[in-house]
């Protein structure tokens, strides 16, 4: 009993900032290269595991995957195709449930990369930008319109919808054409061929122009802006559809919150509900990308925990907050 | 009657390909599934199925590396394969010629897009992703193995093959690596060549990008070649009832390709618009901050 | 035989009311109560130096006057200044103050500003800096400026919802920064600021401690004594605070595990919230521990208001720590004068609930509007807990004492009863 206290305890005072650092790079070095080790985790994976990474991925992306089901006559999804394309959902829904949206805080190679590039600027000294709560509400949207048009377009691409003519093939896969991942990833193992412009076709010209776009935009971006592209990301938008029974869960005892607001400080992503809903438990919202920040920068004995399948894995206490804080001692610990 | 005969350079001798079933798929019939690979010889341009193989065999090489074995029956193979994945193709011919043992092989890779539901469930939930075509093992039932390694690309795109591509193979005897067989190659257009091995007993060779002059803009084009080695070995025995003194081998691998991607498109663009967007965002970032800072921070702030 | 006359100055008549007052609540806390705690002797002996005999504790160091709990103490230590916090307790002030003040203000302004009338400072505050919070408040800085003192307001927004307020506030915040430290000639850095944060912070996790030992069954400190504690916080040198503090935290230890209640087996056991008690207006703690019951834990901006919330910082540089540091001073409050105030219901009922109290005693000075408006909000929410609320209205004269003590007694008596019946 008094070990499991103790470890209960350890877990709690750990330096989250740290750790996350190191399970992210491990994560990583997984999905970015650990192909070349014979890694291979399935075509379903819920994260932004790159397929144009052709040789060091450790696993492939299930949004690539969903787009390339999708563009089927209809007819077809009467038969094995419709099967299979509802065993890859189910498979990607039960990748899902295991870390619920921590794929994104903890594994997704973007989200990683974003967050170095915000260590970065926070080693430059440079602050960080914000966008205003208005903004913020509109944006929300973005995420799900993309998700729409990529399960729409491959669709149209072998079908005409409502009378409509089919779309030229060059709209594929139109996330990944504009996916900084498609640059980003590959880059990483020393391929920088992703970096193009198809003059092939006018719809390629535009979609992989607009690939250039984003990228640039990701790079910056993310530099200025706290996980800047997974306010857009559909992945995001798709797993929130299925977030509610997933295992692992964010959740806030609102009784015990002063709403102080220091877990809206901490987190990346500008939920103003973890800090100011008191009444709902379950806190993994849509945008959340369950990084457990909030867990490790509130002061408030049991307030937000983690819990995996009903049971706590990490929680706030005053005792581990005033350790991330170093608030623990007088002075004494003040070295940087 | 036999119409094998000892191939010589710049005229393949045998090779396998998949024919593609004509109008398949516009009535709305539903597929089989079944694959059909026929035996072709000639040049690549101008080829006839050999209807009259003896002692032809084919050997399958299922995904789940177990292998079956089909006997070539009027130049035709066909089988039904069950799970989706590649699946790479043997045929094996034997027969005493003047003396010499004759052995005629060719490979071929086919991908399976489709396969039944209750097969392929585990594969499905699976997802194996990592099916490569290339650098496979040799293959243990032949003695002589010609393999395909992983191409070097100057583009995007990895799944094919594209003119510009490095394509290198490596050569094998009973599990042997060799390291002084040539290869010959012939296109489509009539390009040919010999090509010989680097120190490593690597051969490879840039396919060819000036084959195609009509074509620079269609990404579809598509063109065949043949890859080929051959391979002589002293040694005697009795097959079928005839003695032989020497042994020839020959193998032979279809391949096609398609027009390169750098054709069109352009890598410094992409750059330059990557670079260019960046420079833009973060000069208007800087400005933007630059006319909102209000406090002096110069003067009663340091970050340091 | 003749004997010197001297006559006294209005200055030594206050002083000598001030400490008066002073020594008549310290003597009741040293006495009146069973089991008394030695290393509260610190802060005994440091109250009376400072009001008794009116002893300088900063001499030499820049003093910087904050009219409310909202001035990041931070900032200053940061810059190498004490802050002064100017609430005032003392009735000799309060009377000084309502000639000056409107007959029904809060006693708290009105002793504050009589203390700048008088100019009777033991650390006189060399500029001071008054948040805009109560209308009070906000007005006294005018008026403690006509007296020739340097007030400098800092605009403090009255939600806390809104991110237009969370904006204002952290500019303001910003602007006091750049103010002070212009005044201190001091520049505002990192590495100082990160210092005094943590050093807060650690005060903090101190305050925090000793609260921990109020939520045991034996409860090892007074109600009275913890105020007393967090009071000195407002003058006092803070690494000498921090030292007494720590003694007293290692002596609640020991205490806790020998099981010393400073309380009887049956005293129920009290939330206390609403005006602040401040040194030496402890009239109604007093009563209400004097009446065999204890003070568990406060809702209050002398005690815990002030140490609550901590700051949390995501990436420690200048822009976020400033960031930081006035979200704590805005999001966390629960002061009253917000608009909305759920907040502060939902923490008096957590506080209930962790600390077991028996009973919720709600004070507000008569005059101070903003808890006066609120008793009604605050009374409804108990009702709907099932939680017993006393509602007292006082101020700094000692004339009501008899009264009050009464009202609390019945009170008391009743909770009393309550858990008899419970068992």
């Amino acid at each position: 009993m008094k070990n499991k206290f103790s470890l209960r305890r350890a877990v709690n005072n750990m330096n989250l900032v740290r750790f996350r650092f190191w399970f992210q790079i491990v994560a990583f070095l997984l999905i970015v290269y650990g192909g070349y080790a014979g890694l291979d985790l399935g075509n379903k994976l819920p994260t932004f595991a790159c397929v144009y990474n052709s040789e060091g991925t450790g696993g492939k992306c299930y949004v690539g995957m969903l787009q390339h089901d999708l563009k089927h006559p209809l007819e077809t999804f009467a038969g094995y195709a419709g099967y299979a394309f509802l065993i890859s959902l189910g498979m990607f829904i039960v990748w899902f449930w295991v870390l619920n949206k921590g794929w994104c805080g903890f594994v997704c190679p973007l989200g990683t990369m974003q967050d170095w590039l915000s260590m970065l600027r926070g080693k430059m000294k440079i602050g960080y930008s914000e966008y205003s709560w208005a903004n913020r509400e509109k944006i929300k949207s973005v995420k799900y319109i993309l998700l729409i048009l990529l399960l729409l377009l491959p669709v149209m691409i072998a079908n005409s919808v409502f009378g409509l003519p089919k779309l030229p093939n060059g709209l594929s896969m139109p996330f990944c054409d504009i996916c900084p991942g498609r640059m980003m990833i590959p880059a990483f193992t020393g391929d920088f061929n992703q970096f193009y412009i198809d003059f092939s076709s006018k719809t390629d010209i535009v979609m992989t122009t607009l690939g250039m776009i984003v990228s640039g935009l990701f790079l910056v971006g993310s530099f200025i802006k706290k996980r800047f592209f997974c306010y857009f990301c559909p992945m995001a938008a798709l797993q929130y559809i299925f977030s509610k029974p997933a295992l692992l869960k964010l959740n806030k005892e609102g009784s015990k919150c002063t709403r102080c607001g220091d877990c809206y400080r901490a987190c990346d992503m500008d939920i103003l509900e973890i800090a100011d809903d008191v009444t709902s438990k379950n806190l993994v919202t849509e945008d959340c990308t369950l990084c457990l920040k909030c867990v490790a920068a509130c002061p408030e004995e049991g307030c937000l925990e983690a819990a995996f399948m009903g049971k706590t894995i990490f929680e706030s206490t005053k005792e581990g907050f005033l350790l991330r804080m170093a608030m623990d001692q007088r002075g004494e610990k003040h070295g940087n | 009657m036999v119409s094998l005969t000892v191939p010589s350079f710049a005229d393949t001798s045998l090779w396998l390909e998949e024919s593609k079933k004509k109008g398949c798929c516009k009535g709305g019939e539903p597929e089989s599934g079944a694959k059909t690979v026929t035996i072709r010889k000639g040049t690549v341009q101008e080829n006839t199925i050999v209807r009259d193989v003896r002692n032809g065999v084919v050997y399958i090489r299922e995904t789940d590396n177990t292998i079956t074995q089909q006997k070539v029956t009027n130049g035709e193979v066909s089988f039904t394969p069950k799970y989706k994945g590649s699946y790479q193709l043997f045929f094996e011919h034997k027969e005493v010629h003047e003396g010499i043992l004759e052995v005629t092989l060719s490979t071929l890779r086919i991908y399976n897009k489709e396969g039944e539901i209750v097969d392929s469930l585990l594969k499905e939930v699976r997802g194996k992703t990592h099916d490569s075509q290339y650098g496979r093992e040799p293959f243990a039932p032949l003695p002589f193995d010609l393999i395909l390694q992983r191409p070097i690309k100057r583009h995007h795109i990895n799944c094919c093959l594209y003119s510009g591509d490095i394509v290198p193979f490596k050569l094998y005897y009973r599990g042997e690596l060799l390291k002084n067989v040539p290869l010959s190659v012939q296109m489509e257009t009539g390009w040919t060549n010999r090509i010989a091995p680097s120190e490593d007993g690597t051969v490879s060779f840039e396919i060819p990008r000036i084959t195609y002059p009509k074509s620079e803009k269609e990404k579809k084009h598509s063109e065949k070649m043949v890859v080929e080695a051959a391979y002589d070995l002293n040694e005697s025995g009795v097959y079928g009832g005839e003695a032989y003194h020497g042994v020839h081998y020959v193998m032979s691998m279809p391949l096609s390709f398609g027009a390169s991607p750098l054709e069109y498109e352009s890598k410094t663009l992409g750059f330059a618009t990557a670079v260019g967007v960046m420079l833009v965002f973060s000069l208007g970032l800087y400005y933007h901050r630059r006319r909102k800072r209000k406090t002096p921070k110069e003067i009663y702030f340091d970050e340091e | 035989m003749e004997t010197e006359h001297t006559i006294e100055t209005p200055h030594q008549r206050q002083n000598r009311h001030k400490a008066m007052e002073a020594i008549s609540v310290l003597n009741a806390l040293k006495e009146d109560f069973k089991f008394p705690i030695q290393s509260m002797g610190y802060f005994y002996d440091r109250f009376e130096k400072v009001y008794c005999h009116h002893e300088p504790l900063h001499e030499g160091k820049a003093k910087i006057g904050t009219m409310c709990i909202q001035i990041p103490s931070e900032i200053i230590y940061a810059l190498d200044a004490v802050p002064i916090r100017l609430c005032n307790g003392f009735s000799t002030d309060d009377e000084i103050g309502s000639d000056l003040l409107p007959q029904k203000s809060c006693p708290l302004v009105k002793a504050t500003v009589g203390w700048f009338a008088s100019d009777n400072f033991f650390d006189k505050p060399d500029i001071t800096f008054s948040p805009t919070t109560c209308d009070q408040k906000t007005k006294a800085g005018a008026i403690i400026e006509s007296f020739g003192h340097t007030v400098i307001d800092v605009g403090f927004p009255r939600t806390k919802e809104s991110e237009e307020s969370r904006h204002y506030w952290r500019e303001s915040v910003k602007s006091f920064a750049v103010k002070l430290s212009k005044f201190q000639g001091k520049k505002l850095t990192r590495s100082n600021l990160e210092r005094a944060i943590k050093k807060v912070g650690y005060v903090q996790s101190l305050y925090h401690k000793l609260t921990e030992f109020r939520k045991n069954k034996a409860v090892p400190i007074l109600g009275v004594d913890m105020f007393l504690v967090t009071n000195a916080f407002f003058f006092d040198r803070i690494d000498e605070w921090i030292g007494a503090v720590e003694k007293l935290v290692s002596e609640l230890e020991r205490r806790a595990n020998d099981g010393v209640n400073v309380a009887g087996k049956a005293s129920p056991r009290i939330i206390y919230t609403g005006s602040p008690p401040i040194f030496p207006n402890y009239k109604i703690p007093l009563i209400i521990e004097q009446s065999d019951a204890i003070i568990v834990a406060d809702e209050t901006c002398s005690s815990n208001r002030m140490f609550n919330d901590m700051a949390a910082v995501d990436e420690w540089n200048l822009y976020d720590m400033i960031d930081s540091v006035s979200d704590k001073y805005l999001k966390g409050c629960t002061c009253p004068i917000f608009t909305q105030n759920d907040d502060r219901i939902r923490r008096i009922i957590q506080l209930v609930r962790s600390y077991s109290g028996d009973g919720v005693i709600y004070q507000a000075f008569a005059g101070c509007q903003v808890y006066e408006m609120e008793q009604r909000s605050v009374l409804a929410a108990m009702e709907r807990e099932g939680i017993p609320i006393l509602y007292i209205e006082s101020d700094y004269s000692p004339s009501q004492h008899g009264q009050l003590t009464t009202r609390v007694e019945a009170f008391v008596e009743s909770l009393k009863n309550r858990k008899r019946k419970k068992k």
